[in-house]
């Protein structure tokens, strides 16, 4: 199969369960909601180290806002419950209590309720008011620019993480500049996230390591620098690979992520150096998920 | 489940406690049934087929009592679904304890509307008695959730010990409002009498009609100025409401900000007046 000349190959990708919540952070303007969505999605790449993978799902105009005023949707999944709840409550009192002019309220609807603002009031020391409105409770919480407004709970969503696909290109130019398309087309899709920094991975991982201590160490068959060194998996031609992970909510939007993803990429052509689209997984043996990307190009 | 029409046949002698004609059961029952239930009229116990025509009907499931007076006491009282509809005036403690479902009163009422209401809605087309939303007799509570929504003028008294939800009074307001206030949200959208929020805990009073902040100084003098504030929860609490009562809603959004005063300072309570700015 190929789209403009790039081979796609007959492979898939392997994906997790994860838990994930939709949040929705209000500011007095786009700059001030951007500065905390930011603060909140930082250091969130990989469950591996960060605790979370987290990213700015998109912005939100004012009419589509609980408050009516600018918005960003951030997405956030963990492995478990447990650690979305302490998750959400750091970033969201580290990140977006802190951020002036700010609110923060769930963006989802359906499921398990868990803390938002729950426990987060307690920084009022007791001057901090709760509003319930139907069958949502706001607490307002008194800081020093007036007001930080936060609902009391949301909702935690079962999900799906790990998502991926690997742009194989001549040169690290090429897979920059496909990678950089996928990116912008992917983030028109609702329900996703791609974690890591820009969307974009170099470090591909496999499961562990040489050394016992790391639970995960590089993927040495698609790092070029090791050809005629190790087994790979890169032809000779190849020389570089970057990896796009996608999380999503549902299965559905990751496929839609992915199809719209690699055909941005392929659009770059063969003539720039896009050599062919692969994906990650470990043989089908750890992720119950299956992204087979033939069958969602198709 | 059937829509069940109950129209008044004559004057009552004495007050009628209407607390067991609710939607959830009487639109399950037969004409029959209906009939053979039993009301007290003051002193006298009477069947419901000997105080109302009953009409029983396949189509919109509520309750819907016509030729209503303001001898029919507890109308709604303990209500837990449904749709009851009161064509004409209601006694005492319309909506007593009302857990949930849709309460809609075409006149007015006596006091005690909405005591005890823990959720749900209820509207009153016309005016209300004393203790709209109070705590009643001993209580220790008045309105405990849902929305209270009086279109016409309110008496003495307006969320009395109030706990939780929202009152809308659309008119004037008579003098207590907001007494002894626990928490919760009363929106005002004209004018109140004397002593508001007198012993007010916590909870919100939200003034629309802008107001003479000198004269606000004198009738409040337990209640501080923090200032001027632009809240985020005005729009929030004007996208809850947008649905249940437009007008209220675009009423809200007109206000750009809002003067805060905090009190009442002299119960050491930690409650709020917003004033349109």
């Amino acid at each position: 199969m190929k789209i403009n000349g790039v081979h796609i190959e007959n492979t898939f990708a392997e994906a997790f369960p994860m838990k994930a919540t939709r949040l929705i952070i209000t500011a007095a303007n786009d700059t001030w909601a951007d500065h905390a969505a930011r603060a909140l999605t930082g250091f969130a790449t990989s469950v591996i180290a960060c605790g979370c993978e987290a990213g700015i799902e998109r912005t939100l105009e004012p009419h589509e806002t609980p408050d009516g005023r600018p918005g960003i949707s951030v997405l956030l999944f963990t492995m478990s419950k447990k650690e979305l709840i302490k998750q959400i409550q750091n970033r969201v009192g580290q990140c977006v209590l802190t951020c002036p002019t700010t609110a923060c309220y769930t963006g989802l609807e359906e499921g398990d309720r868990i803390p938002l603002g729950k426990y987060l009031r307690f920084f009022g020391d007791g001057y901090q008011i709760s509003k319930k409105f139907g069958d949502k409770r706001y607490w307002r919480v008194p800081v020093m620019d007036g007001e930080f407004v936060c609902e009391e709970e949301t909702h935690i969503a079962p999900a799906i993480g790990g998502g991926n696909f690997l742009i194989l290109a001549k040169n690290q130019h090429a897979a920059l500049l496909a990678s950089e398309a996928a990116i912008e087309a992917m983030r028109r899709v609702p329900n996703v996230i791609m974690p890591f920094p820009g969307g974009v991975v170099r470090s591909g991982s496999k499961v562990g390591s040489k050394y016992k201590a790391l639970p995960a160490s590089t993927n040495h068959r698609f790092c070029p620098t090791l050809k005629g060194l190790v087994d790979n998996d890169l032809t000779p031609e190849v020389g570089a690979v970057l990896e796009i992970v996608i999380d999503g909510l549902d299965a559905k939007s990751i496929d839609q992520a992915t199809r719209v993803g690699i055909r941005a990429a392929c659009s770059v052509g063969t003539r720039k150096g896009i050599i062919s689209i692969s994906a990650g997984n470990y043989g089908g043996n750890l992720g119950p998920h299956h992204f087979k990307l033939r069958e969602i190009l198709n | 489940m059937n829509g069940v029409t109950l129209t008044l046949k004559r004057e009552p002698k004495a007050s009628i406690d209407c607390r067991s004609l609710l939607p959830e059961s009487l639109c399950e029952m037969a004409a029959q049934e209906i009939a053979e239930l039993v009301l007290s009229e003051g002193r006298e116990m009477q069947s419901v087929g000997d105080l109302f025509d009953i009409e029983v009907a396949s189509g919109e499931q509520h309750l819907r009592i016509k030729g209503a007076t303001a001898a029919l006491t507890y109308i709604g009282a303990g209500m837990s679904r449904g749709r009851l509809i009161v064509d004409g005036d209601a006694g005492d403690y319309v909506g007593y304890d009302l857990s949930d479902g849709e309460l809609i009163v075409n006149g007015n009422v006596e006091a005690f509307a909405g005591s005890g209401q823990k959720d749900g809605l209820i509207h009153i087309k016309g005016s209300a008695g004393d203790y709209a939303g109070g705590a009643a007799d001993t209580k220790m509570q008045g309105l405990k959730g849902g929305t209270l929504m009086i279109s016409g003028a309110c008496g003495n008294y307006l969320g009395y010990k109030m706990r939780r939800g929202i009152i809308i009074a659309h008119d004037f307001v008579g003098d207590h409002c907001a007494n002894n206030m626990i928490a919760g949200t009363i929106i005002l959208g004209n004018r109140c009498g004397a002593n508001l929020g007198l012993g007010m805990r916590r909870g919100t009073v939200i003034f629309l009609e802008k107001l003479n902040l000198d004269k606000i100084k004198q009738e409040l003098p337990t209640f501080n100025l923090s200032g001027s504030f632009s809240l985020p929860i005005m729009t929030v609490l004007r996208h809850h409401l947008h649905e249940t009562n437009h007008h209220i809603a675009m009423r809200l959004a007109k206000i750009q900000s809002v003067n805060r005063y905090c009190g009442d300072l002299g119960y050491d309570g930690q409650g709020e007046i917003l004033v349109a700015n």
